[in-house]
Formats: C-alpha cells, sequence, structure tokens
C-alpha cells in the first residue's frame, strides 16, 4: 500500500526525514514516535503537500506529489486544528465533497452521512464555535467523504478527552473492518495499542523499528512510563488514580496538571474513559512526558 | 469530469469565501468613500466644467490607479497565501484537481469579487453625476468603458498579485510597495521608464477607448490594441508563472 524507499526530506538544514524506508501493508498501521520524529513529515510526503527531495515514494502504486487521481483514493485527516471556521459542518463538508467532483445533491448526502459516521450532530453554527471534540470529527469526515482505500490521519487523538478517544477508537477501527485501510500517527505508543496491530516507530526522521506492537510492548514493559493528565481537580484525580492501583506516583504539577508513573500503561490509559464518564472527572489533555517517549525508544533500540 | 467538476467547485467555493469576509466590507467602504467627493463636487461645484470630463478624470485617478490595484493587491495576494497561512491549504491541496487547476479555480473565484468591488463604486459615482449634472443615458458608452477598464485592471493586478502571493511569504508588503512606489511614481516618470508599469498600459488603453477629460492625453504613442495585448500578456504570463511556482512548492 505504501512504499517509501531511502525518502529524504530536508527543511533547509534540519532533516524532517533522513533516508527513511518502509513498506506499510493492509489494515491499520500505527506511525509512531515522539515530536520530531518525522511522523508528520512523512504523512505530508504521503498526501502530496510536500515534495521529498531523495528517494522514491509511492502510495497505493502512485507518486503522491501533485496527483489528484491519487487523492480520489485517500482520505486525509491533518494533525492541525484549522478549519473554514466561518462555515457550518455542513456546508463545509459539503464543499469538499463538490471539490472531489460530485454534485450538490450528492455532496449535501454524503456530508450528512459522514457526520453521522463520525457521530457528530448536524450543527448550523459555525465551525469555529466547536468544542475540540467536535473539531476533530470535522476533520475526520471531510476524510471520509469520498469513500476513500486508505484514510490517513495525523494525531487524530491529540487533545481530545479520553471519552471521545474512545469513540474515535470505536471509529476508525469500525472503519477498517468496513475494508478501508487506515495510517494513523501518535506519539503515544499504548494509544495504537488500542486499535492498530502493526506500527512503524519513528526517531529522528528515522525508522527505528516496524512490526506486531505486542511485540514491542514486551520490550517496554517493566518500564515506569510518565503521563501528564490535565485536569480541574489533579490532586481528587490522583488520589482516585492512586487508590485504584492504575499509577504508583502522581504529583501535582500546576492548579490544573497532574504526572502520574504508571508501569502499566495499558490499564492506565483504559480507565481513563471510565474516570471521566462515570466518576465526573473532567480530563481535558493526556499528554506521555517526551523524554519518556524517547527513553522507551532507546530501549527499543537497544534491545 | 471529475477534475473539472471539482475544480468549478473551487471556484464557486473561492467566490463565496471572498464575498463573505470582513475584508470584502472594509474594501466596499473603502471604494464608497470616494462617492462622497463626488456626491459633495455634484452639488456644489458651479464651474464650468463638464460632468462627465470631471467623472472621467475623478475615476481614471482615484479608482483605476488608486482604489483598483488595493482592491487587487489584497484579495490577489491572499488567495493561495491566506490558506498556507491558515493551513486550510492541506484541505485544498487533498482534493480531486491539480495543483495548477487549484490556482486557476482561486483565480477565476476572485475576479468577480474584485470586479464587484471596484465596478460597484464606478458605477455609483456615474450615477450621482449623471442624476445631478447631465443625465444618465447620454453618456453610457464612458462608463462601459471604465467598466472594461475595471474589469482589465482586477485581472492583471489579481494574476500579479497572485503570484505574488504564491512566491513570497510577506506579499502584502512587498505589493504594497509595488503599488505605491513602482506603479505610482515609475508611472509618471519621464521617458520611456513608464512602459515597465501595469498602469502605462491600462492608461494607454483608457486613452484609446475614453474620450473625455484628459484621459485622450494619456496617449503615449502606443494603440489601445498594442496595450490591451500587453495587459493580456502580463495576466496570461502571471497566471501561468504563479501554477508553475505552486505546483512544485511545498505547502506546510
Amino acid at each position: 500500500m505504501i512504499a517509501a524507499d531511502q525518502v529524504s526530506k530536508w527543511y533547509g538544514e534540519v532533516v524532517g526525514l533522513n533516508k527513511y524506508s518502509v513498506d506499510i501493508g493492509s489494515g491499520i498501521t500505527g506511525l509512531v514516535g515522539p515530536n520530531g520524529a518525522g511522523k508528520t513529515t512523512f504523512i505530508r510526503l504521503l498526501t502530496g503537500q510536500m515534495q521529498k527531495d531523495n528517494g522514491s515514494l509511492h502510495v497505493l502504486g502512485e507518486d503522491p506529489f501533485d496527483n489528484p487521481s491519487l487523492m480520489q483514493k485517500i482520505g486525509y485527516c491533518p494533525e492541525h486544528e484549522s478549519l473554514y471556521f466561518s462555515k457550518g459542518a455542513v456546508d463545509f463538508l459539503t464543499s469538499m465533497a463538490m471539490m472531489h467532483g460530485y454534485d450538490k445533491d450528492d455532496a449535501v448526502d454524503r456530508a450528512y452521512k459522514c457526520l453521522d459516521i463520525v457521530g457528530l450532530e448536524v450543527q448550523k453554527r459555525p465551525i469555529g464555535t466547536y468544542s475540540k471534540g467536535m473539531k476533530q470529527r470535522v476533520k475526520i469526515a471531510q476524510a471520509l467523504l469520498h469513500d476513500p482505500k486508505l484514510l490517513i490521519l495525523d494525531e487524530p487523538f491529540g487533545g481530545v478527552d479520553p471519552v471521545i478517544r474512545v469513540k474515535l477508537f470505536e471509529l476508525i477501527s469500525g472503519l477498517a473492518k468496513k475494508g478501508m485501510h487506515v495510517v494513523l500517527s501518535s506519539h503515544i505508543l499504548y494509544e495504537v495499542e488500542r486499535i492498530a496491530p502493526s506500527v512503524v516507530l519513528m526517531s529522528e526522521g528515522k525508522m527505528i523499528l516496524q512490526g506486531d506492537i505486542s511485540h514491542i510492548l514486551d520490550i517496554v514493559e517493566d518500564y515506569t512510563h510518565s503521563i501528564i493528565l490535565h485536569s480541574s481537580r489533579p490532586g481528587e484525580l490522583g488520589a482516585a488514580l492512586m487508590q485504584r492501583e492504575l499509577v504508583h506516583g502522581a504529583d501535582i504539577q500546576t492548579d490544573s496538571s497532574l504526572l502520574v508513573k504508571t508501569k502499566n500503561p495499558s490499564a492506565f490509559y483504559g480507565a481513563l474513559p471510565d474516570m471521566t464518564s462515570k466518576e465526573g472527572f473532567d480530563i481535558n489533555g493526556v499528554l506521555p512526558v517526551d523524554n519518556d517517549l524517547q527513553a522507551i525508544f532507546d530501549r527499543v533500540v537497544r534491545k | 469530469m471529475r477534475s473539472t467538476k471539482a475544480t468549478l467547485a473551487l471556484v464557486k467555493m473561492t467566490f463565496w469565501q471572498l464575498l463573505r469576509t470582513r475584508r470584502f466590507v472594509a474594501l466596499l467602504v473603502l471604494g464608497c468613500i470616494p462617492l462622497a467627493l463626488v456626491a459633495y463636487w455634484a452639488y456644489s461645484t458651479s464651474d464650468n466644467m463638464m460632468p462627465y470630463d470631471f467623472y472621467s478624470d475623478f475615476t481614471l485617478i482615484v479608482y483605476l490607479q488608486l482604489v483598483m490595484p488595493i482592491i487587487a493587491l489584497i484579495n490577489g495576494t491572499a488567495l493561495i497565501r491566506d490558506e498556507i497561512e491558515n493551513k486550510t491549504i492541506s484541505y485544498l491541496v487533498t482534493r480531486s484537481f491539480s495543483r495548477r487547476k487549484l490556482v486557476i479555480g482561486r483565480f477565476i473565484g476572485y475576479v468577480p469579487v474584485a470586479f464587484i468591488l471596484i465596478s460597484a463604486p464606478i458605477t455609483a459615482s456615474y450615477l450621482i453625476v449623471g442624476l445631478t449634472k447631465g443625465g444618465i443615458s447620454a453618456n453610457l458608452d464612458i462608463l462601459g468603458a471604465f467598466i472594461l477598464l475595471a474589469f482589465i485592471g482586477v485581472v492583471v493586478y489579481g494574476a500579479f498579485f497572485n503570484l505574488m502571493g504564491v512566491t513570497f511569504k510577506h506579499p502584502l508588503m512587498i505589493g504594497l510597495l509595488f503599488t505605491f512606489i513602482w506603479e505610482v511614481m515609475l508611472a509618471n516618470m519621464p521617458g520611456r521608464i513608464p512602459y515597465v508599469t501595469i498602469m502605462f498600459y491600462l492608461r494607454s488603453f483608457a486613452a484609446g477607448i475614453i474620450d473625455a477629460g484628459t484621459v485622450p492625453f494619456w496617449d503615449n504613442g502606443i494603440s489601445h490594441w498594442h496595450a490591451a495585448a500587453v495587459l493580456v500578456g502580463i495576466a496570461l504570463a502571471a497566471v501561468a508563472l504563479a501554477m508553475n511556482r505552486f505546483a512544485k512548492k511545498s505547502v506546510v
């Protein structure tokens, strides 16, 4: 599906991708790496937004740069939050569908259908007034309008609360079950674990490891993970997590953030939606400490 | 076929996008400010100047040499650059049209918006002069000629500023310098220096088709057909260059 061979991309003197080679097959694949690993650069090359400096890159057998016929087969959800904020969701999606060549009536139908798929109620108000989770769903909806074969999602879970995350996991898994191939990036290994059986680990513009996620998780099994949670009640949240034995350390960083340490990240991430929906904690952000992820990578590389 | 329909949808989206901005309202207000001067002149003056001589000179100097380049500058430089700055370009380059069609589609969507912005006050000032001084129907050919000039102007300047938007990171500043230093100063220099400005050819074209006020004095020895050909050539070259530059550009 995706074949990259010795692909390099430079931003002036800064390397984005350094002789990057990878083969990505069908199903869901996660691109995982710390900030600056080159995930977004790779995705921008895959979606024809940038031109590679060296190497060869093929998506569904074609060069992606300035290739409109390939874009009819690819759905892309960017990392950034930008949208046409003054438009309503239906209006925005209709315009986006029409720019894939659909007639107005068909485009409107597709807009409503995709809003239904992503579980977003039709809103007349402008997108600029939506919550982060709603915007994220609009972004995913615009990527689905033309029934793409391959869906490319750049940090789809970034900044959304744990409940929305679970809904997005279900959505992406559901799309994959219907036969859509998905490539998604994340800097949270345990987030990808829940939906992607196959991962590509990236660091500093290079591929570190590719394969079955369980193998990678075995390598870092006994590692202590540090994660920052954003909540208006960090003290109470920390106490609740300690009581559930999901974490073995919790430090209040600021009035709205908490640093926790856990050796069981799968259980920890799995419990967060319940902490929000059942116990009423407002968890607005989940952010692994970046050095921590780098340490995991170092360990994977060493082994 | 699918790509053509997609490009037409882009044209439509661009048109409505530009029409529904605060920028559009601000430029409409800018275009209407000189109407106050026209109205003041129309109601207060008793000099012997023929009303359509005044109208022609005023429209050429104020609207075609000042307001129109500003309208083209602000909209033209924003066509691609604003999408890049706002990051919404990522939605456009992943649609079912080529990058070249993206540039031409945005440009075609811009033309009617800029044309509305400049032709509306030109028509309004004609109506003010006509209703107060000489009757509306007598000199419709002059109005028609200025409307044609306005159309050509927004196309040529728009194409040029769109190229700036594709090429430079801060095109507005460079465009302002171009508008007020290059176009205003060089176009009024002696000798052949004005030949390097767009305004020279617009004025030459105007001199060939408008026989009122001081407009015919801008006849610089080249025919209005020659001037029109140069203007069309500038517009085509600017659009083609913008398309080619954007076709190779990394947009993030």
